[in-house]
């Protein structure tokens, strides 16, 4: 049976000419009354683990086509990195930063600040950044060619400043 | 509240107080951590605070808290920032000048602008570097073409210091003269065999050295010994070598041999001389009322030292003249006499020309008596002297008469010729010969070189031509020996002598037994000895 929803990079639309006045901004509490009604509904519908599972995986997907699609293609980690951080702080996602690259081992540390997702958001006593996981998950994938598992260990919500993940490669 | 509660409350509150400001923790904190169990758990926090704290003080970005909340998280933040600033010193580090720090505000624009002039030196010292190795590049491309040149030039280059020491020197030096350059650089030219570079140096120094202004290279040319013992002529050109700034620092120069030129050149001078005393000579000849100081001026302005007094001698050459006349021996007996005359003129106080038969020579005329002696004595000198340097030449040398001064130049070359000639023809074995010696002949050679001559000959022997034993009979017959002698000198009968004469009579149409027939037979013979010898 074929797929209804299926993503590709078109469905986006072409924004230009679909809101010539508005442009192609909005608003951070618009995008993130959508992701946590998604979140409540599916968390309702299901449970919450499922519910984080589906959210990583989504963000795992829009890396992947983020990467292929918004990015140019990096002769190195260095540039992709510079890459990254410029186009994150151009469309008003975050400022990354990178702290600390192990490439042999495939481990890295960053920071994103001023995250879309919940920079600002009040103290939940939980790292609520799954999106974001999976997001850097798949821009890395895209990179490297390999499977990386992404964790956010501090967050805005959990009272922290930044919102930090550790990204290894998945063995 | 209560006294005592007021108390405890202060020294809970003195013991938080001590956990910020004293290294030391306060005594009593188990006490009350094990009393009151939030205070145990809000020391803990603000310990690990204080961990966390100290660590990040110490430059320790390595640390980790598990605490949350505003505190940690901006403690977290700013570790976060250290680390990312980490991270990116160790980019610019790595040569990646486009990071830039936008989340220290003042450090921020003072980290940028550092990257930004970091960015700017490294790319001038890049620049700068390039510049040095394509100059580099250049000089190495330099040094190797010239090294090649150096290297591979028959021609030695060599650089003098002032201190007179060989700096450099090409290989090829041990082509040139056999010596490798290490036996001769980095040493003072007066501690190694080579002279030509002592030569140069005091005439560079003289000539090159003698004004300020621009020094044009000079040319200096000297022999040399090389280390086989062989000495070849070199030509130096030589300038001074200046360093940078423009002060003098030695001499430079190239040498290389130019024996096979000046033995060119030599063999030009000598063909010079040759023609030159040649025509002076020659010139002689054709007076014979010369001046002795008008002929000693004109040699000394030809740079021809003449003697006042001298013996006079022709050589006559068998071996040219008996060779067929064709172009290749035309230039052969050219070549021979040019190189006897050549060799004659190198001898002491000799001058020697050729002239339209033979070789003219002149030495001093010996002094004191028994001159005719003396001078057949140098005559045999220059024969042993031309068998030494040409063993091939048959040489035949006539003196002549002595006479004081030139007066009688064109005479007695005449007289040497002739003694030559009559020498060659009458006495062959003999060599050298006198005119004095010539007697009969001095008067017959002068007339033997008429028609009449041979005409004399005819008429009087001719009938005898066909018969050469009568001729040697006719001549042992006027020599006034007897039969018998004859017959003994023959090996024949005496009476076939006598039988031989009247035969000759017969043949002549006269009688032997008259004088003047005696005389005038005589003097037949002596001339058609003559007449064979032209």
């Amino acid at each position: 049976m074929g797929r209804k929803y299926e993503f590709n990079w078109s469905l986006l639309g072409d924004i230009a000419e679909g809101r010539p006045n508005l442009g192609p901004m909005v608003r951070t509490e618009v995008y993130r009354l959508m992701q946590f009604c998604f979140r409540d509904v599916l968390e309702n519908n299901y449970n919450t683990e499922t519910a984080d599972k589906l959210f990583y995986e989504a963000g795992l997907l829009a890396g992947k086509q983020f990467y292929q699609n918004a990015m140019k293609e990096a002769v190195d980690f260095n540039d992709f990195v510079q890459s990254l951080q410029s186009v994150l702080a151009d469309k008003g996602i975050g400022i990354l930063r990178i702290e600390t690259a192990d490439y042999e081992q495939g481990k890295y540390v960053m920071s994103i600040s001023e995250d879309l997702d919940c920079s600002g958001l009040p103290e939940l006593d939980y790292e609520i950044c799954v999106y974001d996981e999976g997001f850097i998950a798949g821009l890395l994938e895209s990179f490297t060619g390999e499977r990386f598992k992404v964790k956010e260990v501090d967050c805005w919500c959990t009272g922290d400043r930044t919102c930090r993940f550790v990204a290894e490669i998945s063995r | 509240m209560k006294p005592e509660l007021e108390n405890e409350v202060n020294e809970v509150i003195q013991q938080i107080n001590n956990v910020l400001q004293s290294k030391a923790l306060p005594a009593r904190l188990d006490e009350y951590a094990d009393k009151y169990p939030g205070f145990a758990e809000l020391v803990e926090k603000l310990l690990a605070l204080r961990e966390f704290t100290f660590a990040l003080s110490d430059g320790d970005l390595s640390h980790t808290m598990n605490l949350r909340g505003y505190w940690p998280g901006s403690l977290k933040a700013l570790q976060s920032n250290l680390r990312h600033l980490t991270w990116q010193t160790s980019m610019v580090a790595a040569g990646d000048y486009s990071q830039r720090v936008a989340f220290m505000g003042e450090f921020s624009q003072a980290f940028n602008t550092m990257i930004v002039r970091l960015k700017d030196a490294t790319e001038n010292e890049q620049k700068y570097i390039a510049e040095l190795e394509r100059h580099q590049a250049a000089l190495r491309e330099s040094e190797r073409k010239y090294r090649l040149i150096a290297e591979n030039t028959d021609d030695v280059i060599w650089l003098l210091d002032n201190e007179m020491i060989i700096r450099y020197i090409s290989p090829s030096i041990e082509k040139l003269l056999g010596f490798a350059p290490a036996e001769v650089e980095e040493k003072a030219i007066s501690n190694v065999p080579l002279p030509f570079l002592q030569v140069v140096f005091q005439s560079a120094t003289v000539d090159l050295l003698k004004t300020e202004e621009a020094h044009n290279p000079v040319i200096i040319e000297c022999e040399q010994l090389r280390k086989d013992r062989k000495v070849i002529w070199l030509e130096s050109l030589v300038n001074v070598a200046q360093n940078s700034d423009g002060d003098i620092i030695g001499f430079t120069g190239v040498t290389r041999n130019i024996s096979e030129r000046k033995k060119a050149e030599n063999l030009l001078h000598q063909a010079y001389e040759r023609r030159k005393k040649r025509d002076f000579f020659n010139q002689l000849v054709q007076r014979n009322d010369s001046d002795d100081s008008e002929v000693l001026d004109l040699g000394w302005q030809n740079k021809i030292y003449l003697p006042k007094d001298f013996s006079f001698f022709f050589l006559l050459i068998d071996t040219i003249d008996m060779l067929p006349i064709n172009e290749d021996n035309i230039y052969r007996k050219q070549q021979i006499i040019d190189t006897l005359v050549d060799q004659l003129n190198r001898k002491e106080s000799t001058n020697a020309w050729e002239t339209a038969r033979g070789i003219g020579v002149i030495c001093p005329a010996p002094a004191g008596t028994a001159r005719k002696e003396k001078e057949l004595a140098a005559a045999a000198d220059y024969s042993r002297y031309i068998s030494m340097y040409l063993p091939d030449i048959q040489a035949y040398i006539g003196t002549a008469n002595y006479s004081d001064g030139w007066k009688n130049f064109a005479n007695r070359m005449k007289n040497a010729e002739t003694a030559a000639r009559i020498g060659r023809q009458v006495w062959p074995a003999q060599k050298i010969y006198h005119y004095e010696d010539c007697g009969i002949y001095q008067v017959l050679a002068p007339f033997s070189v008429t028609d009449e001559a041979t005409a004399y000959v005819s008429q009087l022997i001719g009938p005898l031509t066909e018969y050469p034993e009568l001729l040697e009979t006719l001549e042992k017959l006027l020599s006034g020996l007897s039969f018998k002698e004859i017959g003994a000198q023959m090996y024949l009968h005496h009476k076939t002598i006598q039988l031989r004469k009247q035969r000759i009579e017969q043949l002549l149409n006269a009688s032997l037994d008259s004088h003047e027939t005696r005389i005038a037979l005589t003097t037949a013979l002596q001339l058609m000895k003559l007449l064979s010898g032209r």
